[in-house]
């Protein structure tokens, strides 16, 4: 049993329950595990972005001698002279390039996928051999008519518009009830697995999370119960404040 | 008259969902799960692919953090060791920093029988922007000109056969929402028409209902479920350790209904009281 291991699932144990200590009350273990993760995601991302850049740029030109890696290297430098009052209109240029480039390659694929693609799956025959493939392609058709037709403001939503755009409105609802239900599934499924984590499940993924081993996991409760004891001793020493 | 008092305390719904959840875990119990359309359409487009084009390139991109991990982890653990098992070669990417570490850890654990790095598999690691997302259908060797192992990619053999992206015959994005799906269907699936599928959040889910209807992906796999329903076809049960959780995520949900079903009976009661205290 590797105990550097398994102090790391006991600090991992006692951030989860800092975290969790918030559905309880606001408190300092809280706030510090917030901003640890704030810190964390942020340096983690800084130093992925480094490496990116020595990988794609900086090794490329010293190591490789590609000097033409130079040319968006400049520009890339280019955007920071924002910050010079004497040399600011130059940022200008590599943000014209970044913006031109940006609409060429998406106004079209945007098109392609989001409206062509869309609109040619709506334009479906509705009967259908089978019964239950027709009440969906019925459903496809009229609900992505009778939403759309809510969002139609120009006109008075009224009498036998009124209709459409009122049923158009159930659709919309249905689609938000489903969202929200599909969101409750989600949030079930990250409480299950940090419960499994916790309790030191042996289903639990440990070797897939580089956690250490289902034995290590199995010992994970002790870092919990140091938590309670910790929490415990706050809310007394807290208590009346 | 019935009177209904259930100003229940948040903290009261918290303890209790921790409860439902708590006991099946401790408990172990397993059940067998319903295969949905969505994840039988990519577990089959995958068993399809290796029959009919053999040692064909596939792309696996990671795009999620560990804040998603509960969900598309076990998805990522599943379809990935069910294509270690096939014909088939492999390229992992990532559009998300946390990706190439999450990759890594899958690879730790999943079984890769006669499967060669540089050969058979390989992983380029973290997709910075849309440049190089673009830029690799055309040419891998360019845009990364080293894997997550510190090895130039010219020197992989599996890059020296499949040199650009485009070449790929299925891509599979884990996604926890932007950079994903989106990204992969505007730069490669509309332009190349590569067969792609998204494992996905519950969340993000609904929202890529209508690319499957309308064939622009082959498959969703949603959430945890579809991992224990993959597991279930591919007669790896809890290799990911989802299977174990669906007794959990079933107890959870259903205290949920009831609490929604209470609150609106709640709801029902209280207005009717009112009405009829008006009505005097």
């Amino acid at each position: 049993m590797d105990l550097l291991q398994l102090i790391g699932i006991w600090v991992a144990v006692f951030l989860t329950l800092m975290v969790f200590s918030f559905l309880y009350k606001e408190n300092p273990f809280f706030r510090l595990a917030e901003y640890l993760t704030v810190g964390l995601t942020a340096g983690y991302s800084f130093a992925a972005g480094l490496k990116i850049f020595a990988n794609q740029a900086l090794i490329p030109i010293l190591v490789d001698k590609s000097y033409d890696f130079i040319i968006p290297l400049a520009l890339g430098a280019m955007f920071y002279l924002q910050f010079s009052k004497k040399y600011s209109y130059l940022y200008r240029f590599p943000l014209s390039l970044a913006i031109g480039y940006g609409l060429g390659v998406t106004v079209w694929s945007v098109m392609q996928t989001y409206f062509v693609e869309q609109i040619s799956a709506t334009i479906i025959p509705i009967r259908a051999a089978d019964p239950l493939t027709t009440m969906n392609n019925l459903v496809l058709v009229s609900g992505t008519v009778l939403s759309l037709s809510y969002f139609l403001l120009s006109h008075d939503q009224k009498g036998v518009w009124g209709g459409f755009t009122r049923a158009g409105k159930y659709f919309i609802l249905i689609a938000l009830g489903a969202i929200f239900g599909s969101t409750v599934l989600g949030r079930t499924a990250l409480l299950i697995q940090r419960i499994q984590f916790l309790v030191g499940d042996p289903a639990f993924p440990w070797g897939a999370l580089n956690l250490g081993t289902t034995a290590e996991g199995r010992l994970a409760p002790i870092g919990g119960i140091f938590f309670i004891l910790v929490f415990g001793y706050y809310l007394y020493r807290s208590r009346g404040r | 008259m019935v009177k209904l008092s259930l100003d229940l305390d948040a903290r009261t719904i918290y303890l209790l969902l921790i409860l439902v959840v708590t006991v099946p875990v401790l408990s172990h119990t397993m059940l067998p799960v319903p295969i949905s359309d969505t994840t039988k359409a990519v577990y089959q487009f995958i068993e399809n692919l290796a029959k009919t084009k053999p040692n064909s390139l596939v792309v696996l991109s990671f795009d999620y953090s560990t804040s998603n991990v509960p969900e598309l982890h076990p998805q990522a653990i599943v379809v990935t060791q069910q294509i270690f098992s096939l014909p088939l070669k492999v390229i992992f990417v990532a559009q998300w920093a946390d990706g190439p570490s999450l990759t890594d850890a899958v690879l730790d654990v999943i079984d890769k029988g006669s499967k060669k790095y540089g050969v058979d598999y390989a992983t380029l690691g973290y997709i910075p922007n849309v440049a190089t997302l673009i830029g690799m259908t055309t040419d891998i060797q360019q845009f990364f000109p080293f894997d997550t192992r510190g090895n130039p990619t010219s020197s992989l053999q599996i890059i020296q056969q499949f040199p650009a992206a485009k070449d790929a015959s299925f891509l599979m994005t884990f996604t926890g929402g932007e950079p994903g799906l989106d990204d992969y269907l505007q730069y490669w699936q509309t332009p190349f028409k590569i067969p792609t599928a998204v494992g996905a959040t519950a969340i993000s889910a609904p929202g890529y209902m209508p690319f499957y209807n309308s064939k622009q992906i082959v498959g969703i796999l949603i959430s945890l479920r579809a991992a224990a329903e993959y597991e279930f076809l591919t007669n790896e049960v809890d290799l990911s350790g989802a299977v174990s959780a669906m007794v959990a995520q079933s107890t959870s949900l259903l205290l949920i209904v009831f609490l929604v079903i209470l609150g609106n009976v709640q709801y029902f009661v209280r207005s009717r009281t009112v009405r009829k205290g008006r009505s005097r």
